[in-house]
């Protein structure tokens, strides 16, 4: 092959690279020093292959059929799961809609949407719960702790404890989380 | 111990960026004294790295959540194999394994004869494009995307691999793509340095054993994702044209372009500068490909929130780019033969890659599209697979027919036996005027199936007339690929528009007749593994009151995920094949139980098998007599 005989041209290009390595020098050891590294929370939103990976297929089955249950409510999981509260919300508004006796599901949306800060849209997933079936007591638990936390309505959250101990909870590590949080208030 | 590994990529870094450092200074000067002292750097970083890398795989088969990685990849109950695919299951992970891959591959190309008998200049300008390539790669694994990142308090157990990734086709396809990607940068690399220095040595035939496996693996990569989606996700389907997927077709349309460019430069000298910039456009797209998945910036798809290594990625490209161009365009013209005759089979070549570049151009807009109609849509959304299907098809059709007419072509123009062109013409029409006759539609299905039969007909005349030169691998390695593309041509447009599906409540006993077939669930079956629940659905099959076998679909509750999955039951056939999913379980009532028949989709599998190991009978051992140009 012939060869780049311009000197200028020849130079210019060594520049550029001399540039280029000289950027990544200094993104990684002055821009990267302030970079968080060495701990990380486990809450700490990532970007990760599997989300990637599956995410795609299961939206490409969705636009094939929007009302395939298997494809929202695995999205709503695997969003849930990566604490990605904003993309999961409408996949469980979605599985709410398509079944509104679906217990789970709804424990699932309130969880999200107390996370989002919605706490009444989050209350009104519990009340359905316990109109549905009012021996589900774990709904009074998280009823009180969006009073507790989000309403800051201490007398209310503390009825809810008390009604979700005035049976036996399915959970004994949520029976005792709530116990622990009605003593805190005591 | 974690600092220990931290650390040993930081002084990779280092290592690399001094080095190229080290070379642009030698570049400028003129000099080439320090290519020895380059060359031991790229080794002490690839030692690094591979400590780095072995301490991650270490603590992933050792379980220790301390590693953030560790505890969001992988549970106790993890099965090893999957276990040890969790390297490259995530982001962070899979960055270590491309720069590890890259480096790795690039030690073997420096102990190489093609290596030691370039000239010292090209060597030395070698090291000037792809140590850079290195550092970028190692700043990002050590400041944006760290692998060894440990949690405040170790969990006592991991919160598992996605269970939509359990699955064999998933834990090698994202290795095959990576070390596709990463192989595609001694082609890049050298093709610049031999650019810059007026290497008399063609690149393109130093890196023919390099880009061939790096086009295998990438095309083996992809297809696996297919085989993947048809086996894991339940659809029936193998390629939606989402985003992701389309991540990796691009740089395939770019690869298997250079591939063929490469083929007419070695044998013609023509091309070269069409060559110099395939080869980077190849690599800056394996780049792209990873920004599309890892930045967002697809949102109606791909909406992860914003991605730490997207801006840098999109920022390598276009400098890359810019490079690229700036090489490309100093390239002095020289004495390159012209151009080749279209009546030729170089012109037939040069048809065939506008045909790719069309192709990689559709897609990329396509698959961008989003982010382009942001500029006039206030909600964009991707482009439906209506859309690919209407625009791609027909050009991978009409690429099957120049596969088909293009051998009876001579090199240089002109045809030794004219009537024999007739032969792949002669059988795509009679194909074509069959199915409509036979009222078969979509008539673009019947061209498909017509062209792949051209291509095969094409190759069997061939074997026939020259039976010399097909017995050479050089014949299977460009023929036989382009039969094995003929039959994946077959099967996606056999496959696609005629399957059948049926969705039905059974309950133990029920039965259905569809399709000439009757399905009987026999019974429900629940087994558990430390890994999971599994329900599965025992479906009898039999037609004509013969028996056919049993279709077993499963539906799994992984540890760790509260949500059931399903796992597809299949039963093989070249012909039609069964496929069958349980959407839900109410009690022991499959609801539905979801019955599809699938014709002639194994031999788009055959096909890719075909296509990704026949091009590597065309490696060449470099053998000692070989010329040293630099030298005579």
């Amino acid at each position: 092959m012939t060869g780049i005989k311009d000197n200028s041209l020849r130079k210019m290009i060594i520049a550029m690279l001399g540039l280029g390595v000289l950027a990544i020098f200094v993104t990684a050891f002055i821009s990267g020093a302030n970079a968080p590294q060495a701990k990380e929370r486990g809450t700490a939103q990532r970007q990760d292959t599997s989300l990637d990976d599956s995410v795609a297929p299961l939206m490409a089955k969705l636009k094939d059929n929007p009302n395939d249950k298997e494809a929202v409510s695995n999205l709503a999981h695997i969003f849930t799961k990566s604490d990605n509260w904003e993309k999961a919300a409408p996949f469980w508004t979605k599985l709410v809609m398509m079944e509104p006796e679906n217990i789970g599901s709804r424990y699932h949306y309130g969880f999200v949407l107390s996370q989002l800060n919605r706490f009444p849209e989050a209350m009104e997933q519990y009340e359905a719960i316990l109109k549905t079936n009012p021996k589900e007591l774990a709904a009074h638990y998280y009823m009180g702790m969006i009073n507790k936390y989000g309403f800051k309505n201490l007398e209310v959250a503390k009825q809810h404890f008390q009604q979700a101990l005035s049976g036996t909870l399915d959970d004994p590590a949520l029976e005792a989380e709530t116990k622990k949080e009605l003593a805190s208030m005591n | 111990m974690y600092i220990i590994a931290h650390g040993s990529l930081i002084l990779a870094l280092l290592t690399t960026i001094a080095g190229a450092g080290f070379a642009c200074i030698e570049a400028w000067s003129g000099q080439d004294r320090t290519t020895p002292w380059l060359e031991r750097a790229h080794l002490v970083s690839v030692l690094l790295m591979v400590l780095a890398s072995s301490m991650l795989l270490r603590a992933l088969v050792a379980h220790d959540f301390s590693l953030a990685y560790v505890a969001k990849f992988t549970d106790l109950s993890l099965p090893l194999t999957y276990t040890i695919a969790a390297f490259w299951a995530g982001q962070e992970g899979s960055l270590l394994f491309w720069a590890l891959c890259m480096g790795l591959a690039v030690a073997l190309f420096l102990y190489s004869r093609s290596y030691r008998e370039l000239a010292p200049r090209t060597r030395q300008h070698f090291w000037l494009f792809y140590l850079p390539v290195q550092a970028f790669f190692l700043m990002l694994i050590t400041y944006m995307s760290n692998p060894f990142a440990q949690t405040m308090v170790a969990p006592p157990d991991g919160q598992g691999l996605n269970p939509l990734l359990r699955n064999i086709g998933m834990a090698l396809h994202p290795p095959l793509l990576f070390v596709g990607y990463a192989l595609f940068t001694i082609p890049a690399c050298l093709a610049l340095a031999s650019a810059f220095s007026g290497e008399r040595k063609p690149w393109v035939e130093v890196t023919r054993n390099w880009l061939l496996p790096a086009w295998s693996l990438l095309t083996a990569g992809i297809l696996l994702g297919g085989w993947w989606a048809y086996m894991e996700l339940g659809w029936g389907g193998y390629w939606a044209w989402d985003p992701v997927e389309n991540a990796s077709l691009i740089p395939w349309f770019a690869a298997t372009a250079l591939v063929h460019t490469a083929l007419l430069q070695r044998r013609f000298g023509v091309l070269p500068r069409t060559n110099v910039f395939l080869a980077c456009l190849t690599l800056l797209l394996c780049i792209f490909a990873t920004y599309l998945v890892r930045s967002g910036v697809v949102e109606s798809l791909h909406a992860f929130g914003s991605g730490t290594v997207g801006r840098p990625l999109l920022l390598s490209i276009l400098f890359g780019l810019a490079l690229t161009l700036s090489v490309v365009t100093a390239i002095p013209r020289g004495d390159t033969p012209p151009l080749p005759e279209l009546g030729s089979r170089q012109g037939a070549i040069v048809v065939c890659v506008w045909l790719l570049v069309a192709l990689g151009a559709i897609v990329l807009l396509g698959t961008i599209w989003p982010v382009i109609s942001q500029m006039w849509e206030t909600k964009p959304v991707g482009l439906t697979q209506g859309f690919y299907n209407s625009v791609c098809l027909p050009l991978f059709t009409l690429l099957a027919l120049l596969l088909a007419v293009a051998p009876w072509f001579g090199w240089r123009g002109g045809m030794e036996r004219r009537w024999l062109t007739a032969i792949p013409v002669v059988v795509w029409l009679v194909a074509l005027a069959v199915g409509l006759a036979l009222g078969v539609r979509p008539v673009l299905a019947v061209a498909g199936v017509g062209a792949a039969a051209a291509v095969a007909a094409t190759v069997i005349a061939q074997v026939i007339l020259a039976p010399q030169v097909a017995r050479t691998r050089g014949f299977w390695a460009s023929h036989g690929s382009h039969l094995a593309f003929a039959c994946i041509v077959m099967g996606v447009a056999v496959s696609g528009p005629f399957q059948k599906t049926l969705e039905v409540s059974l309950a133990p006993g029920e039965k259905v007749a569809f399709e000439g077939y009757e399905f009987r669930f026999d019974r429900l079956r629940e087994f558990s593994t430390p890994e999971m629940k599994v329900q599965e659905a025992v479906v009898e099959v039999t037609r004509d009151g013969r028996s056919l076998g049993e279709l077993k679909p499963q539906q799994r509750l992984y540890r760790n995920f509260d949500h059931p999955n399903s796992e597809v039951g299949i039963l093989f056939s070249l012909g039609n094949e069964l496929y069958s999913t349980i959407h839900d379980l109410n009690g022991d009532r499959a609801e539905p139980l979801k019955i599809s028949i699938n014709p002639m989709v194994n031999w788009v599998w055959i096909g890719s098998l075909g296509i990704c190991l026949l091009p590597l009978l065309a490696l060449r051992p470099r053998r000692a007599n070989n010329v040293d140009a630099n030298r005579n």
